[in-house]
């Protein structure tokens, strides 16, 4: 018998909630059970925005660190503890790779990679519904923003680099993003 | 509403868009600055970039997930309970003595004083070692030395340093107070050099590595002549 996937997101999430109330109290075979539950999605992201595999683990290690010190403040009424950890790797491996000053990739690849709209691989930590209702307010964005979204969100890319890409001046750039993001949070809304 | 924020001229509520740039990681300098203390300053705004969070979330699931190499636990393990100046030096000192092995192949751009290694000898590792962390005050470059005694090999591992325009220069300044360079560096890249004979009496354990921020090519005067940004004292392992 399966079980329905929302059941299995529930599932999912109470035992990462659980685990990280643990990890809150510094015990360090939570953080074990945290790491083998999440590791491969986050570091995913930390290589994902990176580009460098070194970095990359680098940047894990930090993050579950800085895990381990934050537990005990993650409020599971206000995050999802998986949308909390991926946004701690996101936000460090940003950091690592504004720091490094990546030079541009060239802009015949980049073209490549804002239509790079990756098939969308099943995930049982995040709600089915607000996925599929964020694909389609993506998807009823202007190619361009909802291109431009996901490259900033996925690859971390600044408006300079992003602009760069799309052979635009950054301000067109930031204009598109702007209102991108606005159409989305109306899109998102309307229900 | 600001100046600043009224770059959109859609009619779209701004404060809302930069709330989403700042989710994205987008806002850079001055804006990301201000963002930051609107995060703890403003409740409206914090709760608006933690909505883009959200919102944004499911775009996580179109990472490809990658496992980790399996000596990637045992170091976030041995860093717990560490300070995070301590967990840097374990991963760096890790690191190093793969580098080490490497280092014949890294060019450095050194001073006057400086000898480039030659491609040769097997580095001893079992020999004494020094290390030395060099930070500033708040929390600004931080960099670390690593000299081995034996070899007199002196490596400096990358840091971030906004430098365009000038050279970072390195100074040995042992007990009597008194500023020896080393020359410039790259502080990009991980740089290794050898301590002329002479200078190796100036490296002891009371020996404190700085850092000063100079003209391109070094100081004009032989001396430190502008701000030093980062130092640490020399300890051995």
């Amino acid at each position: 018998m399966t079980i329905p996937q929302s059941r299995q997101a529930d599932l999912a999430r109470t035992k990462l909630v659980e685990a990280l109330a643990c990890v809150g109290r510094q015990e360090t075979d939570a953080l074990r059970q945290v790491y083998d539950l999440t590791s491969a999605k986050l570091f995913g992201i930390c290589l994902r925005i990176s580009q460098d595999r070194e970095g990359a683990e680098d940047i894990l290690q930090e993050v579950y660190v800085s895990i381990w010190n934050r537990a005990a403040s993650f409020d599971p009424a206000r995050s999802s503890p998986i949308t909390w950890m991926c946004t701690i790797a996101r936000n460090r491996a940003i950091d690592w790779r504004r720091a490094q000053r990546l030079p541009d990739a060239p802009i015949e690849d980049a073209a490549l990679k804002m239509a790079d709209i990756r098939p969308r691989a099943p995930e049982i930590m995040l709600a089915a519904e607000n996925r599929k209702q964020l694909h389609d307010c993506l998807d009823a964005l202007e190619n361009r923003q909802n291109a431009a979204i996901r490259s900033a969100f996925l690859d971390g890319l600044t408006y300079a680099e992003l602009a760069a890409r799309a052979s635009v001046p950054a301000g067109t750039m930031k204009s598109w993003i702007r209102r991108g993001l606005m159409r989305l949070k109306e899109c998102l809304e309307r229900d | 509403m600001s100046v600043t924020e009224n770059e959109d001229d859609d009619g779209a509520s701004a404060p809302d868009a930069t709330a989403g740039e700042f989710a994205l990681g987008l806002l850079e300098g001055e804006r990301r600055a201000e963002a930051m203390r609107r995060m703890l300053s403003d409740p409206a705004f914090a709760a608006s970039v933690n909505d883009w969070r959200a919102r944004l979330a499911p775009l996580h699931d179109e990472v490809e997930e990658q496992l980790p190499a399996p000596h990637i636990w045992p170091l976030i393990e041995a860093r717990l309970g560490h300070s995070a100046a301590e967990a840097v030096i374990l991963t760096r000192l890790r690191r190093w003595r793969v580098l080490a092995v490497a280092s014949t192949a890294i060019a450095a751009t050194l001073g006057a004083f400086m000898i480039l290694q030659p491609a040769q000898a097997p580095v001893v590792t079992s020999s004494p070692v020094m290390v030395a962390q060099i930070a500033s005050d708040h929390a600004g470059p931080l960099m670390l030395a690593r000299y081995d005694t034996s070899t007199r090999r002196f490596s400096i591992a990358p840091a971030v340093m906004q430098t365009a325009g000038h050279s970072p220069e390195l100074w040995l300044i042992p007990g009597d107070g008194k500023p020896r360079s080393l020359g410039t560096f790259d502080p990009s890249s991980p740089t290794v050099l050898t301590v002329p004979e002479a200078m190796t009496q100036f490296i002891d354990a009371d020996t404190v590595i700085a850092v000063s921020i100079e003209p391109v090519g070094g100081s004009p005067t032989g001396q430190p002549s502008g701000p030093v940004v980062a130092k640490g004292k020399m300890q051995m392992i």
